[in-house]
């Protein structure tokens, strides 16, 4: 017999599982869970009965073959423990047991200390927010601002400029395609959809690479779309330029121990001598883009000696513990 | 001839409608999925015996007559008593082929293969298939699987089924292994070259300027005779499917295909950018007899780390 579940499981994430036998299909299975979420598949099943998560499994429509889907959900804590038995019940001889767990992770963030008032100053950082991290999974930090903020918070001028001139390329050229092509005209209001004016354009870009993907099989479109962006990059930025600030964004958004800022080039800037409310809320995601816990807010005031600006991302200090 | 994918709907009714036309006392039916290429190879076999020629002599002309559109290939052979397969027997005729019989009929038994184009997302959705998204309790081994959803609905239609080569891709992050083993003064180098383009901060004062200039000397002379290009250049040249493919193998039922980086798409387009992950493609086959698969990627990652370090 092969008994298989998966394993780094994400919570959240389904987890597939399977029992492979040989000769005749048994009397019955019975498959009880517990920490994980419930059955959300079975295959080659053709009856089954469920009672709070204890399954009965009586007929198959193939020989040899149990299959399945187990669903989980994203929890408060970093780690729980997801079990599965299987009792296989044959019409005559020894019964076959089965019994694993898996462990199922996410990462939950605190912040600790969080200061009533900061006083920003020029390449240290006195104080600083604190996200403390528990658990193992991969996360990414999203930064939203929230009403009532008044520091801006954007990219610098220059590459905010850059970023408007490829968007307003990229978006004529587009008219013109949807203009040939009016099958795909949904597929390009979709791609115009992702502005978000504080995206770098490498994250611009991937996004709209990541869009055009699924319109692939059409190959004269996918050419023109690519064609379209090509024209655009090659006339806006200078290559050196563009081989900088790619590799900038990628060494920045990674901070420490698998945590990453999504958009390490937005800035806070503060003008000399000004206090301002600082308003914004901290979503974490992991792998799956499953958001793990509640978001983080942060309402408090900061101050400036002289003129001000630094990577949002390093006001904060990030910890993280492994184990519970 | 036309290559419309064909929907699970249609390739039943093909099946039955092959299956009703020809009448054999032993037929047998099964289908062969290749999904390197899209194309379910539909095989019937028949034993020519006193039905099978009853229904053959009252054909017109000895002709199995087939509709063209979704079909890619025919092929004709002979089993028994010897092996041999029958060329130039098909025609085609408008929206019909006509497949000629006569030269079966030496054969005691005998089979034609007809190559349909599948429906892509019919093909993906037989099979749930999983490569964990992260590895956690060992960083090297990542668990493969696949399964077939509900073998009943293709064994209603076929006697045999065989998917080959179903893709499994896992993510292999590189972010992380690639930022730890980059020295610091890499990224030093980048962020002076990046705080030097003029725009950046207007309150910048010509003492500044030359403050971060000097820095950026310092900086260059760590990097020897090389420019910051060149290194990575050489960095990109260890994520080339053909080198990083050395970084990894695969264990039981998947074998490993082809690495594809997560921005293949920013060259297509001119740009650069170093990947965040390779996707790593792997393969197996799935049947009514196996219908089920599991394996492991290992990913060598202290080598391609060591590599990093080396380049700098």
């Amino acid at each position: 017999m092969e008994f298989f579940l998966a394993d780094d499981i994400l919570q959240g994430e389904d987890v597939p599982f399977y029992l492979l036998w040989d000769g005749k299909n048994p009397k019955k299975i019975d498959l009880e869970i517990s920490g994980f979420d419930s059955v959300k598949e079975f295959h080659n099943v053709a009856e089954y009965t469920n009672k709070k998560n204890r399954y009965t499994i009586k007929k198959f429509h193939i020989n040899g073959y149990l299959g399945g889907l187990i669903s989980t959900k994203i929890t408060k804590k970093p780690l729980i423990v997801g079990r599965i038995r299987i009792r296989f019940i044959p019409e005559d001889g020894a019964i076959s047991k089965f019994d694993e767990s898996r462990n199922l992770y996410t990462t939950s963030v605190k912040m600790s200390d969080a200061p009533k008032s900061i006083q920003l100053i020029s390449e240290a950082h006195p104080e600083r927010f604190h996200l403390q991290l528990k658990g193992k999974t991969t996360v990414f930090f999203e930064i939203e601002e929230l009403e009532g903020n008044e520091c801006k918070i954007d990219l610098p001028q220059d590459l905010k400029e850059l970023k408007e001139k490829v968007r307003i390329d990229i978006a004529s050229g587009f008219k013109e395609l949807e203009i040939r092509f009016p099958q795909h005209r949904d597929t390009l209001e979709l791609i115009l959809e992702l502005e978000n004016s504080k995206q770098s354009v490498e994250s611009l870009t991937e996004d709209i690479l990541e869009k055009i993907e699924k319109s692939f099989e059409d190959q004269e479109f996918a050419e023109n779309v690519l064609m379209v962006i090509f024209t655009t990059v090659t006339k806006h930025i200078e290559s050196r330029k563009s081989l900088i600030n790619s590799l900038q964004e990628y060494f920045e958004s990674y901070s420490s121990n698998k945590a990453y800022f999504t958009n390490p080039l937005l800035h806070i800037y503060v003008n000399k001598c000004e206090s301002c409310r600082f308003a914004i809320r901290i979503h974490t995601f992991d792998l799956n883009k499953g958001e793990c816990g509640k978001p983080i807010e942060i309402k408090t005031t900061v101050k400036s000696e002289s003129n001000y600006q630094s990577p949002v991302k390093d006001l904060f200090t990030i910890e993280r513990k492994y184990d519970d | 001839m036309t290559e419309v994918p064909l929907t699970p709907k249609e390739l039943f009714d093909y099946a039955k409608s092959l299956s009703d036309k020809i009448r054999s006392a032993e037929t047998k039916n099964s289908l062969r999925i290749e999904c390197n290429n899209g194309i379910g190879y539909h095989t019937h076999y028949f034993k020519i015996d006193s039905i099978f020629q009853k229904w053959y002599t009252n054909l017109t002309k000895g002709h199995l007559v087939l509709p063209s559109s979704k079909v890619y290939s025919v092929k004709t052979v002979g089993h028994s008593p010897f092996p041999e397969e029958i060329y130039r027997n098909v025609t085609r005729e408008g929206e019909n082929l006509i497949i000629d019989l006569s030269p079966a009929l030496k054969f005691d038994f005998f089979s034609i293969e007809i190559g349909l184009k599948m429906d892509s997302e019919y093909v993906k959705n037989l099979v749930r298939a999983r490569a964990p998204v992260e590895t956690f309790e060992d960083r090297i081994h990542y668990h493969l699987s696949a399964q077939l959803k509900s073998p009943e609905s293709l064994q209603l239609g076929f006697s045999d089924i065989d998917i080959e080569e179903f893709p499994v891709t896992a993510r292999v992050h590189l972010t992380e292994r690639i930022n730890t083993h980059v020295p610091d003064y890499i990224k030093d180098l980048v962020k002076v070259n990046s705080d030097m383009f003029d725009e950046r901060n207007p309150h910048r004062t010509s003492i500044e300027i030359k403050e971060l200039d000097k820095k950026r000397i310092k900086l260059l002379r760590k990097l020897g005779k090389a420019t910051l290009e060149q290194k990575i250049q050489e960095l990109a040249q260890l994520l080339t499917d053909a080198h990083f493919t050395r970084y990894l193998n695969t264990q039981q039922d998947f074998r490993l295909d082809k690495c594809e980086r997560s921005v293949e798409l920013f060259r297509a387009v001119g740009m650069f950018q170093l990947p965040r992950f390779m996707n790593v493609i792997t393969k197996t086959d799935l049947n009514l007899k196996k219908p089920a698969a599991k394996g492991d990627l290992i990913y060598n990652s202290r080598k391609f780390e060591e590599e990093v370090e080396k380049i700098f």
